[in-house]
């Protein structure tokens, strides 16, 4: 009961927020131009490489890749709460930060959804793909499933830059990075060696992107049942994560003092 | 509600810090800075309790390990029969802490938004949150902006929206550090009978201040710190005995009376003469209590009527111990 | 301009958001790496080594163009600038330059992706070629920061531009893949920017082929980066006048 309090408060607050950081206008001209070209960009790497297929290959990939990118943007609103000195009141409340955090940053996903969605619909008009009808119809709740995959990782890695704050942006970049080149998002990820194969079976991104490509593919709808089910699972070790990190970061701020009022 | 015995925190600087730390001076050793040297503290319940000190006497460390913010390394502390290292969370639902500053709350939200968020932190029951929200923005006077977002508001307003926030947990023991910093007289003066109200209904508040007027209109008894440890813990009102039991005497020589004040100091009863900042102002430190009337007749007799008894001041007391560093009268 | 330079350095030493490139760059060419690889096309390391290198040191410049006007301390001189603005595009070539190396630096980091991660020969076949591209390049790329800069004083908004300035200058640039993969009605934009004379030459005088028109197409990557601070100072010295004329002499 409690729980659910606690997630809608925190994501209350994030959405409050969130209208300050776009004006529709600096959406469009910025975050959205970059996304929509970098898809192209990694598009035309491929057409580059190899045919129209591989193309297309990436293109769904990145397309999809970036819900997975905005949703880690819940690093930025670590951040900012480090900033406003909020962080060192939220660990003395209560409440365990981690559940603070499972609710914070979710209009990143929300943002994320739109952004996907958006790319995704233009990349389809722009480039007339050869992907089945399904992937429109089903995109919605495979997207929402990737977004909260991510994002949950996503907040592990916020935990992490309120420890070391000078780093953040190399732990935002970097963790969607990682996924961006080893979940299946430009090469299948049979392409690499085996141990990072595997490791990317419990990596958010991989089995929701699999799913896409399934239903793009006109694959078997029990299949891409199955392969939504094992990112839920993947999601939801990274929210029990989430849950005990915050929680190790926080008393070790205590021991060493790091946890201040002024950033 | 407040007990700490031999409580310690030392830091351990690294790297490029440490180095020039090491430069800074020969107290700086090995790159340990001691922030807090075995304190004891005992604050019972329903006390206004006050810690004074220069920046960086460890005033804030006290108050930072007792609101379960920050780890001891030495000694044990126990607020509200709880002990901040092995119960925190016990502590945590006690406690309410108002920071100085502008941080600490989220501006981009409404005052209102502010208080509910926090107060499902605190576990308030979802019942209760908004009556209790509405409730504590009246008291504190920002009902009428309480759907603002508070990035719109005054040092003044956030201070009072930060004692709010501290309250919404409906806590026993109160912390306030530096809470007044850089707010106006007027918005000072509000903020310190809202403090009065929350002492009025029983609670333990401590506070920490570099203010010593702050410290004699607020605390039942105040403790002064420097170097990480407590020097004296004495109640408000009787610490001027501590420098002398009696009360000195005040004096303004006009000019022609000036041959007068090594005669002054020649008396029996006289300890000794010590000029004030203003031209012609002596202060006299008599012997004993009965020496007083003594020395005030002499002076009556010698036509000296610019004349003042009193007992010393808590400020006299903080200089004495401490020095001027960080004062505020 | 040697002291401006001193101060960047110091500062893009001490901060890592700076060094950010020096991290992702290695990712980014494992991932145009995996492309070329996975598609049996390993004739394209060379196209994913340079066009991270380009990548990064595009990054480069456009943070540091959108840094040091939103260092505050620049802020405060923003008046003393508008007061010179020959000085002040100057002053911000300056301390653009050193922080190229970092830009630099990302190309060496992806040769030795390529030849220790993929297990790749890269050989040069031109290295006098080679060095002189990178350097007009490194040269071009400052100037063209320095207009950026002043671009940023005067819109004051850095950060859209800041993601405008990404991917749609590496897809127009043709850092990674040529011109020739892009619509024919694009291409000649493509043309203005300097960053796709650089990396047609850069791959060039990897392959083992003859280079062509060495000279002339040196000439283009200088030429546009004159171009490009030429146009940053008349963009300020007007910024300047406008500045005067209306009285609002401070911009922050």
């Amino acid at each position: 009961m409690m729980v659910k309090q606690v997630i809608g408060q925190a994501a209350f607050v994030g959405f409050a927020e969130f209208k300050h950081v776009y004006t529709p206008k600096t959406w469009l001209t910025g975050w959205m131009l970059r996304l929509v070209s970098q898809v192209v960009f990694f598009g035309l790497v491929g057409k580059m490489a190899g045919d129209r297929i591989t193309a297309e290959y990436v293109l769904l990939g990145n397309a999809v890749t970036v819900i997975a990118i905005e949703a880690t943007l819940v690093i930025t609103t670590a951040s900012l709460e480090r900033y406003q000195g909020t962080y060192p009141m939220l660990v003395v409340s209560p409440t365990n930060m981690g559940l603070v955090y499972l609710g914070r940053g979710l209009h990143w996903v929300l943002a994320g959804l739109g952004s996907s969605a958006l790319v995704f619909a233009l990349v389809w008009a722009l480039f007339r793909p050869d992907w089945n009808w399904r992937v429109a119809v089903f995109a919605l709740p495979c997207l929402i499933v990737i977004g909260l995959g991510a994002y949950v990782y996503g907040a592990i890695l916020a935990a992490c830059s309120l420890r070391h704050y000078k780093f953040r942006w190399v732990y935002l970049n970097f963790g969607f990075m990682v996924l961006m080149t080893f979940c299946g998002t430009n090469v299948p990820r049979s392409f690499w060696p085996a141990p990072i194969e595997w490791a990317t079976q419990v990596l958010p991104l991989s089995h929701g992107l699999t799913a896409m490509r399934t239903l793009a593919a006109a694959g078997p709808l029990s299949d891409v049942l199955g392969q939504l089910g094992l990112e839920v699972c993947v999601a939801a070790l990274w929210a029990a994560l989430t849950l005990l990190f915050f929680e190790r970061i926080a008393s070790k701020g205590r021991r060493d003092g790091s946890l201040n009022f002024t950033s | 509600m407040i007990e700490v015995t031999g409580l310690g925190r030392v830091f351990v600087k690294k790297g490029r810090q440490a180095k020039r730390a090491k430069q800074s001076g020969p107290t700086a050793q090995d790159s340990r800075v001691v922030a807090l040297d075995s304190v004891n503290l005992s604050v019972p319940e329903g006390e206004t309790h006050g810690v004074l000190g220069p920046n960086g006497a460890g005033k804030t460390t006290l108050v930072r390990i007792l609101s379960t913010m920050l780890l001891p390394t030495s000694g044990r502390a126990l607020v509200a029969g709880h002990d901040v290292t092995t119960e925190a969370d016990q502590v945590r639902r006690r406690i309410g802490i108002v920071f100085g500053g502008d941080n600490g709350l989220y501006t981009r939200i409404t005052a209102r938004q502010n208080l509910v968020f926090w107060a499902t932190m605190y576990r308030v029951d979802a019942s209760v949150v908004k009556r209790r929200s509405q409730e504590l923005l009246e008291r504190v006077g920002l009902a009428d902006r309480a759907d603002e977002p508070v990035e719109g508001f005054s040092r003044g307003m956030r201070q009072r929206l930060h004692l709010a926030r501290g309250l919404i947990g409906d806590p026993a023991v109160l912390f306030l550090d530096e809470p007044t910093m850089g707010m106006d007289p007027l918005a000072t003066r509000d903020f310190r009978d809202l403090v009065h109200e929350l002492k009025a209904e029983g609670r333990t508040i401590l506070i920490t201040t570099h203010d010593m007027s702050e410290a004699e209109a607020l605390c039942d008894r105040v403790s002064l710190v420097d170097h990480g440890s407590i020097l004296v813990t004495e109640p408000t009102a009787t610490i001027g005995r501590m420098l002398s039991g009696h009360d000195r005497i005040d004096v303004t020589l006009r000019e022609d009376q000036s041959p007068l004040l090594s005669e002054l100091a020649g008396l029996p009863q006289v300890e000794r003469v010590d000029k004030l900042s203003e031209p012609g102002s002596v202060r006299i430190h008599t012997v004993s209590a009965d020496a007083n009337p003594v020395v005030l007749r002499w002076l009556l007799d010698a036509g000296i009527d610019a004349l003042r008894t009193g007992r010393p001041t808590l400020e006299e007391v903080y200089v004495h111990l401490v020095g001027n560093r960080g004062l505020t009268v | 301009m040697a002291a401006a330079a001193k101060v960047q350095w110091n500062t893009s030493m001490r901060a890592p958001e700076h060094m950010l490139i020096v991290v992702t760059a290695p990712v980014m060419s494992v991932i145009f790496l995996s492309i070329v690889r996975y598609n049996d096309r390993d004739d394209l390391v060379a196209n994913a080594v340079i066009g991270t290198g380009l990548f990064g040191i595009w990054f480069v410049a456009v943070d540091v163009a959108g840094g040091v006007i939103q260092n505050e301390r620049w802020m405060s001189t923003l008046d003393l600038v508008l007061a010179a603005p020959r000085a002040f595009a100057l002053v911000v070539c300056g301390r653009i330059l050193p922080v190229m190396l970092i830009g630099a630096f990302t190309l060496a980091e992806s040769w030795l992706v390529a030849t220790v991660g993929f297990g790749v020969q890269l050989p040069v076949a031109h290295p006098g070629i080679a060095l002189i591209a990178l350097i007009v390049t490194l040269l071009a790329t400052a100037c063209t920061a320095t207009m950026l800069a002043t671009f940023f004083v005067i819109s004051r908004d850095t950060t859209i531009y800041q993601n405008a300035l990404s991917y749609p200058f590496y897809i127009l640039g043709g850092v990674v893949f040529p011109l020739s993969v892009l619509p024919d009605w694009i291409q000649p934009l493509g043309r203005v920017i300097f960053l796709s004379w650089s990396a047609d030459l850069l791959r060039d005088s990897l392959s083992g082929d003859e280079v062509h028109d060495v000279v002339p197409r040196l000439g283009a990557i200088a030429g546009l980066g004159a171009i490009a601070l030429l146009l940053g100072i008349v963009l300020i010295r007007k910024a300047a006048d406008r500045a005067r004329r209306t009285g609002m002499v401070s911009l922050a």
